[in-house]
């Protein structure tokens, strides 16, 4: 994670004196801008793993900023939103929010309540993607196992002593202890406790 | 003897209480229609008591049945006491017992088997009864005379006599008397208790004109009764189309009541009675023809009116909406293109700011910050402008108006809003006045903005929730109009931007209506102003100029 990636700020609005404003502005609290000038053109520039959050606002011509977080939520990315609105009202707040916004924020904008909103919404997207990280780590190292490692770890997890596991695999009782060797080194488990941890979590 | 001891809901009335007042109704109306009878028995061609005992039957129902049988045997006792001889029992109760027994059948027959509307509306129901009658008439007629002739004192020779006589007098007996029975017992006010004023002066100049042909016809000895009986349709006929069914039937009692009155007074032969009740029915079938084709038209053009009246409401109610729907998405829209470049000013400024406090290295961007925010705030103020031209529209189209006819329409599409508000509108204003330079619907508009300001701030005060609307010429070159409420006032701190958009205090008011009213009158050369602020009264004044200055 580079500190640009935690700080990037896709910001979508269609009037181009709101766009740049919001731009200038969001600079100034260090954020990196991102602007595009459709929720078309954003989703055309997504590249697949992107990072940072969405400021959208939802009233535009073509898609709108309510149809982009459903769009983003629909390719299974993981951008928070927070959507701008000029004619802030309760139901479409209400809808927004279920949709799976971040946040709603009133025009005209004010500074303070983006910044916040944007810190909370980048923190959780960071929080997000590192869980995401980690899963693909355990998987990597799950995929270093062979055939058998696996099968052994699957039985071990499943409670089996060694005894049992050899006469369920026809092996013998120092082969089974050698391949439950392997398995704790190669998936970096330190104990038994964790090792069944880690499967759970490859499980999900 | 059937006695029910039900009470009518309307008068109160229990039965038996009817039934007392219909035996003593066709004694009454047998006594007193006494002419040309044979004597001691009441045969004779004028019997008004079967129609109203067959009115009663109708109208009350069959339970009434053995107060008839014993009005009309009653009547009979009466009559030969009348002529000094003594009562004859059995033929009494014979005819009466016959009599009731065909009317009792008559009317169960019209009440169940037809369809027929007891108030009479229509004319479909007024001929069941008149085919009714004309089969009843003979039938009780002659088992009337049957009983007469085998129990009573009737010779054989005088049967079929004493039947025709019977057999007309019944039919007129029905064919009047009965529908007045049935139009007085209809709900609802009959047109003649309806009428007042003039009316009252017609009526009686067509009855003096009745009576006057009545005393000329039957009355001289000299004039021939049967040549001049056709004088009796033209006030009759004008009863019925003045006044339609319920005017044709009372024209027509009278009628009645002053010919037996006169034919009476000079002992006219019998059988000369008859045939001029024959002509009488004749007339009497005809003016109720035209009676209830009258009503007919009446209810027909009465329902057309109501429905073009609907209609009218709705429309004004349709372009007040489309009005209301009209304003209400310029303000959404507004409201759009304000916040935007609004969001844009706060946002370069906020940028400016912060590039500023944060050191010397900022100034640049926050110039650039600044210059982008004028911009912006320029564009606001264009889109405001533009927003003003849509309100003045442009150059009016501009015509000489009859400022009367102005107001008169806006009050019209006022009223259904004073109406429900329980509000009183009225117009004070001479009856000419000289024609105005204006915009006929941006004049509408700001007369019924004003009226309907007017008309609400009424509602909410406790006084007699009256505006008044006032017109008059001012100096000579303008036309000033009034509106003028009774509402609790115009708080002291909104006065001052009155006439400011979004002033308002109303919570569902957009607060544009004066502001949008004074920019009409004043791109109409004319001025707008608050004449009284309340509280005791609320008063706006406006100015138009004339189309040519005096």
């Amino acid at each position: 994670m580079t500190r640009m990636a935690r700080r990037l700020v896709h910001l979508v609005d269609d009037d181009p004196g709101v766009r740049t404003a919001l731009a200038s502005m969001l600079a100034t609290w260090d954020f990196d801008v991102a602007a595009h000038e459709s929720a078309e053109a954003f989703l055309d520039a997504l590249a697949a793993g992107a990072s940072g959050c969405v400021v959208a606002d939802v009233r535009m011509p073509g898609m709108g900023g309510l149809e982009l977080q459903r769009e983003l939520a629909r390719r299974g990315a993981t951008l928070p939103v927070i959507l701008i609105t000029g004619h802030g009202d309760v139901p479409m707040a209400v809808a927004a929010i279920k949709a799976g916004a971040q946040d709603f924020i009133e025009k005209p904008v004010d500074d303070d309540a983006l910044a916040a909103a944007i810190r909370r919404a980048l923190a959780i997207a960071e929080e997000a993607e590192g869980a995401k990280a980690a899963r693909e780590a355990l998987r990597q190292r799950h995929a270093r196992l062979t055939a058998r490692e696996a099968q052994v770890m699957g039985l071990v997890v499943a409670g089996h002593s060694n005894a049992s596991i050899a006469a369920q695999l026809g092996l013998s009782q120092r082969t089974v202890e050698h391949y439950r060797a392997q398995v704790m080194m190669k998936m970096e488990a330190p104990s038994l406790a964790a090792l069944v941890k880690l499967a759970a979590a490859l499980g999900e | 003897m059937a006695v029910a001891t039900s009470r009518d809901a309307r008068t109160g009335l229990p039965d038996w209480a009817w039934g007392i007042l219909v035996m003593v109704g066709i004694v009454l109306l047998s006594r007193l229609s006494d002419i040309a009878s044979f004597t001691g028995l009441p045969i004779k061609p004028w019997k008004p008591g079967a129609g109203f005992a067959f009115g009663m039957l109708l109208v009350r129902g069959l339970h009434l049945l053995p107060w008839v049988l014993l009005g009309q045997a009653s009547a009979v006792l009466a009559a030969s006491l009348a002529a000094d001889l003594p009562p004859d029992w059995g033929a009494s109760i014979a005819a009466g017992f016959s009599a009731s027994l065909g009317l009792g059948i008559a009317a169960d027959y019209l009440r169940r088997r037809t369809r027929v509307d007891l108030a009479l509306s229509r004319l479909g129901d007024v001929l069941r009864l008149l085919v009714v009658a004309i089969a009843l008439a003979p039938a009780i007629s002659a088992l009337e005379v049957l009983a007469f002739v085998s129990i009573g004192p009737l010779r054989e020779a005088e049967a079929q006599v004493g039947f025709l006589r019977l057999c007309i007098g019944n039919l007129i007996g029905m064919a009047v008397v009965t529908p007045i029975v049935l139009r007085l017992h209809a709900p609802g006010l009959s047109r003649l208790r309806a009428v007042g004023g003039v009316a009252v002066l017609e009526i009686a100049a067509l009855c003096g004109a009745l009576l006057v042909l009545a005393w000329y016809i039957f009355g001289i000895k000299e004039t021939d009764e049967f040549k001049l009986f056709d004088l009796l349709f033209l006030p009759m006929v004008a009863f019925a189309v003045r006044y339609g069914l319920d005017g044709a039937l009372a024209g027509l009692a009278l009628t009645q009541v002053a010919m037996m009155g006169w034919l009476r007074w000079q002992d006219f032969p019998a059988a000369g009675v008859v045939e001029l009740q024959t002509l009488f029915f004749i007339l009497s079938a005809t003016c109720i023809f035209v009676g209830i084709v009258v009503d007919e038209r009446e209810r027909a053009g009465a329902a057309l009116r109501a429905n073009e009246k609907l209609l009218r409401e709705q429309d004004a109610q349709l372009a007040r909406v489309m009005r209301l729907d009209a304003i209400g998405e310029m303000a959404s829209t507004l409201s759009h293109e304000i916040t935007q470049p609004l969001t844009a000013v706060r946002a370069h400024l906020r940028a400016a700011l912060r590039r500023l406090e944060a050191g010397a290295t900022g100034i640049e961007a926050a110039t650039t910050d600044l210059r982008h925010g004028v911009t912006q705030v320029d564009l606001a103020a264009g889109i405001i402008r533009r927003l003003r031209e849509f309100l003045g529209r442009g150059e009016p189209h501009r015509e000489a108006i009859d400022p009367l006819a102005l107001v008169r329409d806006a009050l019209a599409l006022a009223a259904p809003d004073a109406e429900r508000g329980g509000v009183r509108v009225v117009l004070h204003a001479p009856a000419l006045l000289p024609a105005v330079l204006a915009d006929r619907i941006q004049m509408q508009q700001v007369l019924l903005n004003l009226l309907r300001n007017a008309v609400e701030a009424s509602r909410a005060g406790d006084g007699a929730r009256l505006v008044s609307v006032g017109l008059r010429a001012s100096d000579g070159e303008a036309i000033e109009v009034s509106v003028h409420d009774d509402g609790p006032g115009i708080a002291e701190e909104i006065r001052p931007r009155l006439f400011a958009a979004f002033a308002t205090t109303r919570p569902h008011g957009l607060g544009l209506g004066l502001a949008i009213s004074r920019t009409i009158v004043e791109a109409h050369g004319g001025r707008i102003w608050l004449e009284r602020p309340g509280p005791d009264g609320t008063e706006f004044r406006f100015t138009l100029p004339l189309a040519r200055p005096a």
